[in-house]
């Protein structure tokens, strides 16, 4: 019973010490957190503010989005911008080009996203689980090209893809972007983090390395593969000089480049090109809402861990 | 021995008889690797040969390349509009890289704290780097423009100090068309590097710290000699991804000012883009592509002296 007694006198001793250094920190880690808080929705202004400015813009009139003082919710709700811009520009038959821009990038991002699962990921477990030669070597070269310059490349892949008539085609941007260094860097680093036991156990449940790889491992790897899937598509999906270069004509046209255009048809017309810029904006500001953590997963397996 | 005992448990093994477990590895991984390698063969390495060698070269367009020696380069360094280019791209990249770190940082270590809502802004802070740069520079001419919403807000904050509107990415005499571009750059890519520190931050270990207050370090002196220099590897990382991507700054004065104005805005890689694909000078076009890449290969070298620990990556 002494014994209870010592303790709970020392719970309570320990209990008030610790109220008293709370009391103590309270007033101060308030004012800390609350700057804190400030310092956050003055970012959070700054960062978003412009996007929700523009999203606003979009539906607004020419003559209000250039207003001044700017308004802050458009007068009237105009989303006769967007239907200008799905219909105005078309071909001599009268097909309009931006739903055809729209569907030139929906489909080389699905494609390129497709290859490069594939590829990507059979090069990253070979990277981290197989023994082979110049191993070492060959995963060396292939972060160092990460330091070359997209546009030094861009001259060279036009003069190859040229001759085999490839340019203004789909292939000119899915052949060279089937594999891509990045890519196989991030999940190499991913199946490392794999216990190796899993391999040796299938191995000798008989499995071959096809079995390992297909059954095993990629299960195992859903997460990093809906990561790439997500980077792979945005990467895609958002390039500008690839296609800008080696697509030429606004049939082929991706979304990017076709936007970049559109600039020049519509001068000041900036709430008709708003609205374009929110098509291609808002696929990816969307799959960023839904998979989000999967972005901030991305950045965990880059060699920072 | 053991194959005596397993070879009933296993059956449906199809293993190749005469090859045994090390080359069958070997074989499958060389096979596993090939798509990259021969994919990088002709569209990195064959192209980046093939660049060097067109740089020596007279080809235009169409015409039968001839070697012509180092005509051009000296017609690339001597030209006036490429120094230009090469300051401002200089310039950007200095700026860019040293701000966006800077930022990233600090916005990681204010996120780094245990209170409500991080995760809300960490996602939220993220979002103009999902967007595309052609969207994002679409946006930002009109932010921009004279009675943009950024002069709007500048001038209800800095009414007091007779702040005038200015057309940021047209005024030639206000300078600030290069300065915008940089504003909207660093914006965009600090939440990206901001990420890379705070998973780092998050394994700095707590005893760290506790240690650090003993010694009666706290506030801005613990933040720079006890966390920055925890930090460096990463600080590396981001410094040289940042450099190596804002010396290729290209979407953004190509669509928001074309160069302009006054070629305040021209960059190395628009230069290069418009001497290759506008007015079709391969050979001349590939000699400032190669004098970009070696600039970022240099740069990152002097980088690695100065910054490089031991183990930044792999």
């Amino acid at each position: 019973m002494a014994t209870t007694t010592t303790t709970t006198q020392h719970a309570a001793a320990s209990a008030s010490l610790t109220a008293v250094e709370v009391k103590r920190r309270r007033p101060r880690h308030y004012v800390i957190a609350a700057l804190r808080y400030v310092l956050f929705a003055i970012v959070t202004v700054v960062l978003i503010g412009p996007f929700v400015m523009a999203l606003l813009g979009s539906f607004k009139s020419t003559q209000e989005v250039l207003a001044w003082p700017p308004t802050f919710l458009p007068q009237e709700w105009r989303t006769a911008n967007y239907a200008e811009v799905w219909n105005t520009l078309a071909d001599a038959n009268g097909n309009s080009y931006f739903p055809r821009w729209v569907l030139n990038s929906l489909f080389l991002a699905t494609t390129v996203t497709i290859a490069q699962l594939f590829f990507c990921s059979i090069a990253g477990f070979a990277f981290a689980r197989l023994n082979f030669p110049a191993k070492r070597f060959i995963f060396g070269a292939m972060l160092s090209t990460l330091m070359i310059p997209g546009m030094v490349l861009m001259i060279p892949q036009y003069q190859i893809l040229d001759p085999m008539h490839l340019v203004n085609t789909y292939g000119a941007i899915i052949i060279p972007n089937l594999a891509s260094a990045a890519m196989i860097f991030f999940l190499t680093q991913f199946f490392r983090t794999v216990p190796k036991e899993l391999d040796e156990a299938a191995y000798i449940d008989g499995a071959s390395i096809w079995t390992t790889y297909w059954r095993v491992i990629l299960p195992l790897a859903k997460p990093a593969l809906i990561t790439m899937t997500l980077l792979s598509f945005q990467g895609v999906w958002n390039n500008f000089l690839g296609p800008l270069v080696l697509l030429n004509t606004p049939d082929m046209f991706s979304l990017t480049v076709g936007l970049s255009f559109l600039k020049s048809q519509y001068g000041t017309s900036y709430n008709v090109v708003l609205a374009g810029s929110m098509f291609s904006t808002l696929p990816v500001v969307l799959l960023f809402i839904f998979f989000s953590r999967y972005y901030v997963q991305a950045v965990s397996y880059s060699g920072i861990k | 021995m053991a194959t005596e005992v397993q070879a009933t448990p296993a059956p449906r093994v199809v293993r190749s008889p005469g090859m045994n477990r090390k080359t069958r590895e070997a074989l499958t991984g060389l096979l596993f690797v090939s798509p990259w390698i021969i994919s990088a063969l002709v569209f990195i390495f064959g192209a980046m040969v093939y660049v060097f060698y067109l740089s020596f070269t007279d080809l235009k367009s169409l015409n039968e390349p001839k070697i012509i020696g180092f005509d051009n380069y000296i017609r690339v360094v001597t030209n006036k509009l490429f120094q230009t280019a090469l300051f401002n791209t200089l310039l950007y990249a200095v700026v860019v890289t040293f701000f966006q770190t800077w930022v990233a940082l600090l916005m990681a270590v204010a996120l780094n704290a245990k209170i409500r809502g991080t995760q809300f802004f960490r996602s939220a802070w993220y979002l103009p780097s999902v967007t595309s740069s052609v969207a994002l520079s679409l946006i930002s001419i009109w932010v921009f423009q004279k009675q943009g919403i950024l002069n709007y807000a500048l001038s209800m904050l800095l009414g007091w100090t007779g702040f005038q509107p200015v057309a940021w990415l047209t005024d030639a005499s206000a300078h600030t068309a290069l300065p915008a571009l940089m504003i909207l750059s660093i914006i965009t890519t600090a939440p990206i590097f901001m990420l890379f520190f705070l998973a780092a931050l998050r394994n700095i270990p707590e005893e760290v710290y506790e240690a650090a207050s003993m010694d009666g370090s706290a506030g801005a002196h613990r933040f720079f000699q006890v966390t920055v220099p925890l930090l460096r590897p990463i600080m590396f990382l981001v410094v040289v991804l940042g450099t190596i991507g804002s010396l290729q700054v290209f979407d953004q004065p190509l669509i928001m000012t074309n160069g302009g104005p006054l070629n305040q805005t021209t960059t190395i890689n628009l230069l290069i883009y418009r001497s290759a694909f506008t007015d079709y000078n391969m050979a001349y076009a590939s000699a400032m592509s190669f004098i970009l890449f070696v600039m970022i290969l240099l740069l990152f070298l002097v980088q690695q002296r100065i910054l490089g620990g031991s183990n930044t990556e792999s």
